[in-house]
């Protein structure tokens, strides 16, 4: 199938902007999925440290909190320990990083203001040896989110350090500091690069066939459209000439080339995020039809089921295009579902958990994409698993663990715990994006300390709740993650009911619709700071202890 | 006539549709487009027209269920397009768009599983609510209004500020606009720029001083296609000074490659001069800046012409450059 990228991708672009998709893909930005996974490895690092006496002597606050955790529950001794035993078996992970190059074949360039002056960065590894094979633990450079990805620039983040006091923990050695955790970080924002995960097809018939943005545009020149009348060109051709809107400049075009148009298989990073959200509200009365807890369902999106404005205008966008999922290009279709044998259907799988009644082709084309029920983020979550527990040896095991990192991070949204793409997803998220490091107190060493103290403590229960399962269930080389998932989301849904504030349709569609500054200000009161600190927390303490258990399962 | 002679020829065309494989279902709808063209050109309408393409993508789809099956699915694909144009339009508001979301959900869901009321639905629904004529005691109702099972209109359901939100709708439809450029046709997607630093400084090119922000620089698009830069900013720590200032502040800005203020290959300096009027983000921008506060975290990312964007970048959060920053 020919497969035409370019022009499906600036008509998918061009009616995303036109008609609100951004919000239903988007989650955390993929630097804060990155920076909570890295902050998770810095604290277990610290842990580790402590445990085996060996925390710098430049890291004695930190060595206080740790200690005085330990005087008030003994039992937190056991957990650094386990935490020194992971640590080894992290850092020999492979980094699963491929080298980038650009162009003309060459390693990219970095910034002239930074340590490599407008120099690519010299990984110096040993003759022969791949960067993505070589361990996380002796890399020489942290990593942006964007490595390898859409033709990132230099790819290094020159900037980069461990949060607030950890960065006395995590010192230079041997001319770098230890890029374990922001390694795991950059593959935990992967999936959200996984454009093959939701593929769609369009059935519309005037878009394809007719003119769509008529006017006179002039080639080379950037013009701005009005996105009604961009929605009515392609639907009813007639409105066109009534469009004054598009007249901006000389040079009359038709994009005729629509006409070719392949519509059977298109992608577009707005559609990897409609299986990043896992629904928690309560089932029933809310229908779900396919796992025991449903991802995105669009029909009953929101935290009383009711779909905001916003949400309505992602229903005009499928509806109006005629997008639906196209069942044997998209990945997501096929991994996100959790069955116990090929072409098997639910059943309890290998980690107790209710698994996935199988769906076909027939089940998932017929209507358009948004009347779906998505695969929820704990699927997500435990397929990564499956896939890392088998190569924990090769060099896409990272990759695989990013997954399931991903879908922590997720789940501390509380927009992703109720099925939003509305109700002030996209502005709660951007403002947690831009606060992060007032949330964590990465340039506070007293709000740093009471970070990882908070951290610890909260990652202890959720250790605790793994080690409970194993024991309950006699498996001991598991983690439930499914469930790990599952109750990080609704622990978030919980927070978020109590502060009454966080659901705000008004920010959203002022957010696309008016000031994105005023839609952001609408989080950034002093409870809302207290509610996403708590939930940034809760996820980055979840995913220490998931590395912590991790470790063990592939020892 | 025309539709009941249309509906006989497709039934009976449609009948052989049997796809085995993805391709052959994406040629399978091919196929049928084509069709549908056919169909414009013997003088049908184009809602007419896509309520047939409806129907053949679901046989296409589905080529394993019932005719009358598809005749389902595709009205209610059908009636959700032409419900979401009127949406967009202002023909519908947002209480009645949302009416019709819920009721179409309910009734293919029950008529997916009562073969009787699919095969009289094909026989004829006039007022097209999606109750078959033989069932339906309320003829005439609207399409898109819900109804209850015999096809009679039920309330409504308020939405709370629903007249708000319709409102703010309709004026950011009327006013939204989004970018385009023939010439970025088949650019790829623009990889993420960084953030480098700001502060005071010269903007020879203008023949200004003010305040210059460095951004790592975007390449490798083709001829005409420009960038556009996307920087956001929230400003902290407020000056102690001024006791009124927010303890924050967001601000956006967009600035465009013929912006840049130097001609250097890997970076671009944007400048905000003293003493010029600017827009309201850029005026606001160079206030904070300026006496307001003295950090600000920043992120950036890059917009294209085919309205495609690079991921942002990590926020950075800095001071002034110590040595300025000169365009």
């Amino acid at each position: 199938m020919l497969h035409r990228p370019s022009r499906v991708a600036t008509l998918v672009a061009l009616f995303a902007h036109a008609s609100i998709l951004a919000p239903p893909a988007s989650a955390h930005n993929e630097p804060i999925h990155q920076a909570m996974t890295d902050y998770a490895y810095e604290v277990l690092l610290a842990g580790a440290l402590f445990s085996t006496g060996s925390l710098p002597a430049g890291a004695r606050a930190v060595e206080d909190r740790l200690r005085r955790l330990a005087v008030a529950n003994p039992a937190m001794n056991g957990f650094y320990a386990d935490m020194a035993k992971a640590l080894p078996v992290l850092r020999q992970l492979k980094s699963g990083l491929v080298e980038e190059i650009n162009l003309l074949g060459f390693p990219k360039e970095c910034s002239p203001f930074g340590p490599f002056q407008g120099q690519p960065a010299d990984w110096q590894l040993p003759a022969g040896q791949a960067l993505e094979e070589t361990q996380m633990g002796s890399l020489r450079f942290p990593v942006t989110p964007t490595f390898a990805h859409h033709g990132a620039m230099c790819g290094i983040d020159e900037d980069w350090k461990p949060s607030g006091a950890l960065a006395t923990v995590n010192l230079p050695v041997g001319g770098h500091r230890d890029h374990t955790g922001v390694t795991l970080g950059y593959h935990a924002a992967g999936p959200d690069f996984r454009l093959h995960d939701w593929r769609m097809r369009s059935t519309t018939l005037e878009t394809l066939q007719d003119p769509f943005v008529s006017g006179s545009i002039g080639a080379g020149v950037s013009a701005l459209v009005f996105a009604l009348c961009a929605i009515a060109c392609g639907i009813m051709p007639v409105l066109c000439p009534a469009c004054p809107a598009i007249a901006a400049g000389a040079g009359g075009i038709v994009i005729d080339e629509i006409m070719s148009l392949d519509a059977a298989e298109f992608e577009h990073s707005d559609f990897v995020g409609m299986g990043h959200h896992v629904d928690v509200k309560p089932s029933p009365p809310f229908t779900s039809v396919f796992d025991d807890r449903r991802g995105k369902f669009a029909p009953e999106a929101g935290p009383t089921g009711v779909p905001d404005t916003l949400e309505l205008m992602t229903f005009v966008l499928f509806d109006l295009l005629g997008w639906h999922v196209n069942f044997d290009a998209s990945d997501g279709a096929k991994n996100y579902e959790i069955i116990l044998f090929p072409g098997g259907s639910g059943g309890i799988g290998g980690d107790i958990h209710q698994n996935s009644i199988n769906r076909t082709a027939s089940d998932w084309e017929p209507e358009t994409a948004i009347h779906n029920q998505f695969t929820p983020v704990d699927n997500l979550a435990r397929f990564g698993w499956r896939g890392f527990v088998t190569k924990a040896d090769t060099a896409e095991a990272a990759e695989q663990l990013g997954f399931s990192l991903h879908a922590l991070g997720d789940a501390s949204s509380p927009m992703h715990t109720v099925g939003t793409a509305g109700h002030g997803h996209r502005p709660y998220e951007d403002s947690v994006d831009m606060k992060y490091d007032e949330l964590v107190g990465s340039e506070s060493q007293s709000q740093s300390l009471v970070t990882i103290e908070q951290v610890l403590a909260r990652a202890f229960l959720w250790r605790q709740l793994i080690l409970a399962w194993r024991t309950s269930t006699g498996i001991p080389k598991d983690v439930p993650l499914r469930d790990m998932v599952t109750l990080l989301a609704t622990i978030t849904k919980g927070k978020a009911d109590a502060s009454p504030s966080v659901w705000k349709s008004n920010a959203s569609l002022e957010y696309f619709f008016g000031s994105k500054d005023a839609a952001k200000a609408a989080y950034e009161s002093s409870a809302m700071t207290a509610l996403q600190r708590d939930t940034v927390i809760e996820a980055i303490a979840a995913k220490l202890a998931f590395l912590v258990s991790t470790a063990e399962v592939i020892q | 006539m025309k539709t009941k002679l249309a509906c006989v020829l497709v039934l009976a065309v449609s009948a052989g549709t049997a796809p085995a494989s993805a391709d052959s279902v994406d040629d399978c709808i091919a196929a049928w487009r084509q069709t549908t063209r056919w169909l414009l050109q013997l003088g049908f309408e184009r809602d007419q027209a896509r309520f047939y393409l409806e129907f053949f993508a679901a046989r296409c789809q589905s080529p394993g269920e019932p005719l009358a099956t598809s005749w389902l699915v595709g009205r209610v694909n059908w009636d959700r397009a032409r419900f979401a144009r009127d949406f967009a339009t202002g023909a519908l508001t947002v209480e009645q768009y949302a009416a019709s979301i819920v009721d179409r959900r309910r009734k293919l869901a029950a008529m997916r599983a009562d073969p009787d009321a699919q095969a009289a639905l094909v026989r004829g629904d006039a007022d097209l609510d999606l109750v078959p004529d033989k069932t339906d005691s309320c003829p005439g109702t609207p399409s898109w209004h819900p109804t209850d099972s015999r096809g009679c209109p039920t309330t409504v359901p308020r939405r709370p500020g629903a007249a708000r939100e319709e409102r703010r709708l309709r004026r950011g439809l009327a006013t939204a606009r989004v970018l385009y450029n023939p010439s970025c046709d088949g650019a790829p997607k623009p990889p993420t720029p960084t953030p480098l630093a700001w502060g005071r400084g010269m903007q020879t090119k203008l023949g200004t001083q003010g305040f210059n922000l460095a951004v790592a620089k975007v390449t490798g698009m083709p001829p005409g296609c420009e960038i556009f830069y996307e920087i956001e900013f929230r400003f902290i720590d407020p000056n102690l000074g001024d006791p009124t200032l927010p303890p924050s502040k967001n601000v956006g800005v967009v600035f465009v490659e013929s912006e840049d203020l130097l001609t250097e290959p890997t970076h671009a300096v944007f400048g905000l001069p003293l003493g010029q009027a600017l827009s309201p983000g850029r005026t606001s921008a160079r206030q904070a800046f300026f006496a307001q506060y003295l950090r600000v975290t920043w992120r950036v990312r890059a917009v294209t012409g085919s309205a495609q964007a690079s991921p942002w970048s990590a926020p950075v959060t800095q001071g002034p450059a110590p040595g300025g920053v000169d365009g």
